[in-house]
């Protein structure tokens, strides 16, 4: 319950970033259009494959920088001090990029699931 | 029955002894300052404490054995840690939640915290727009909501408002009164030292006093009496003898030392008051003390240790 608490707070942490919050609906609204406009095209059909790799990318980028700058600044060691483990940090952690990767793909398979 | 207890504890880090030979226990609804200049060693203390440095040798032991329950000793850390893009009380609410409070204690004790830290009017404001001395009581506030027995504050009082200290200081002693926490109080400032009921002085890594304040000040020596300019060149002699004293006379100034400054001054009013122009009385402060007990010098080495919970 804890790391789900402390994974919504991260989440909006995350999403406070304007250059981060448009990246993370950029990517997959990019290539869920592009594949929409050219769906002949079977390049861009399998590349489009590769959207949850590159969003699953994006989300574990923003995270590690995340984690660097907290430690960097103390914020773990301050959350540390509370009774809670290093583990569930970083199991909150997870659980708010898993969060922000889902809506992505929801975002992504909407737009596919458009008929244009 | 100590809380938190250091025994023998030492430090050794970038090729210097850091701390040398810490004891120190913490009992109770106790408050222990721990008194000493920058650079002596309080925060790599106050790292230990917590858990997030192993002391070289020594020991650190938390909880009493009766209790079955084990804790975690909080610190408010000298450098604030807090989460920039979250708002003052998001801040709060993520550090209540990793501490386990439930959702109806935290709607209440995080609104009463704010107040009590003169922080409610920042409560939406981002933390990254908040000044030093506002994230500093934001730090403080987290550890005081954090459910721990033990509160490590490192530096963080030193710079308080003199308002926003009291409101804290009362509160603190509520706390200590009811047995709810102890305190570790490290500082730089000889008024926090004042006001802590034990003080460990800690100079060059090594605690030099573990005593009162007012024991400590004693150090310094005694109170000094200044006295203005004189009418009478005889009085000089009268107070001598009276007060069985030596004047001396610096930068133009008559002096003398005693123990009891504010009485002497009293009587000095009484019998001398029409003869001279002022009196005015210098009592050492624990900042003297502490540069009295650091012009003594140290010599240091050690062995292997590790921490321990009861």
């Amino acid at each position: 319950m804890i790391a789900i608490r402390l994974a919504h707070f991260n989440t909006k942490r995350l999403l406070r970033h304007n250059g981060l919050r448009m990246a993370f609906v950029a990517v997959p609204l990019a290539i869920a259009l592009l594949r929409a406009a050219f769906a002949g095209s079977a390049m861009l059909l399998d590349a489009a494959k590769l959207c949850p790799l590159v969003c699953a990318l994006l989300v574990g980028a923003a995270l590690y920088t995340q984690w660097s700058v907290d430690t960097a600044s103390g914020m773990i060691s301050g959350l540390s001090s509370c009774p809670i483990s290093r583990r569930v940090i970083a199991l909150s952690r997870v659980l708010s990029g898993a969060s922000i990767l889902a809506v992505q793909m929801a975002l992504f398979a909407s737009i596919l699931a458009i008929r244009f | 029955m100590a809380l938190l207890a250091c025994k023998n504890v030492s430090k050794h880090a970038v090729g210097t002894w850091v701390l040398w030979d810490i004891t120190l226990e913490v009992g109770a609804g106790e408050i222990v300052g721990v008194f000493g200049r920058s650079g002596s060693g309080k925060s790599t203390l106050a790292s230990i404490l917590a858990g997030l440095e192993e002391p070289t040798s020594g020991l650190v032991m938390i909880g009493d054995p009766d209790q079955a329950k084990p804790f975690k000793v909080s610190v408010a850390f000298s450098a604030p840690a807090y989460a920039p893009e979250l708002t003052v009380y998001e801040n709060l609410d993520m550090f209540a939640s990793a501490c386990g409070m439930v959702g109806r204690r935290r709607a209440k004790e995080i609104p009463a915290m704010l107040e009590r830290l003169k922080l409610s009017e920042w409560r939406s404001a981002r933390a990254s727009s908040l000044s030093s001395g506002a994230l500093g009581r934001l730090e403080i506030a987290r550890g005081l909501l954090a459910d721990s027995p033990v509160l490590v504050i490192d530096s963080l009082l030193d710079s308080l408002d003199p308002a926003v200290f009291e409101s804290l200081w009362d509160y603190m002693l509520d706390l200590k009164r009811s047995l709810t926490k102890s305190f570790v109080i490290l500082t730089g400032s000889g008024r926090v030292a004042e006001v802590c009921g034990r003080i460990a002085v800690i100079s060059r890594g090594r605690i030099g006093f573990l005593g009162r304040p007012e024991d400590f000040r004693r150090l310094a020596g005694e109170d000094v009496i200044v006295l203005g300019d004189m009418d009478n060149p005889l009085t000089r002699s009268r107070i001598q003898e009276q007060l069985s004293v030596v004047i001396t006379e610096e930068d133009g100034f008559l002096s003398f030392r005693v123990a009891n400054g504010e009485r002497v001054v009293g009587e000095l009013l009484s019998e001398f008051g029409n003869e001279m122009s002022c009196v005015y009385l210098k009592r050492p402060t624990l900042e003297d003390a502490l540069d009295v007990l650091a012009r003594g010098g140290s010599s240091i080495s050690a062995g292997t240790g590790g921490r321990k919970a009861l």
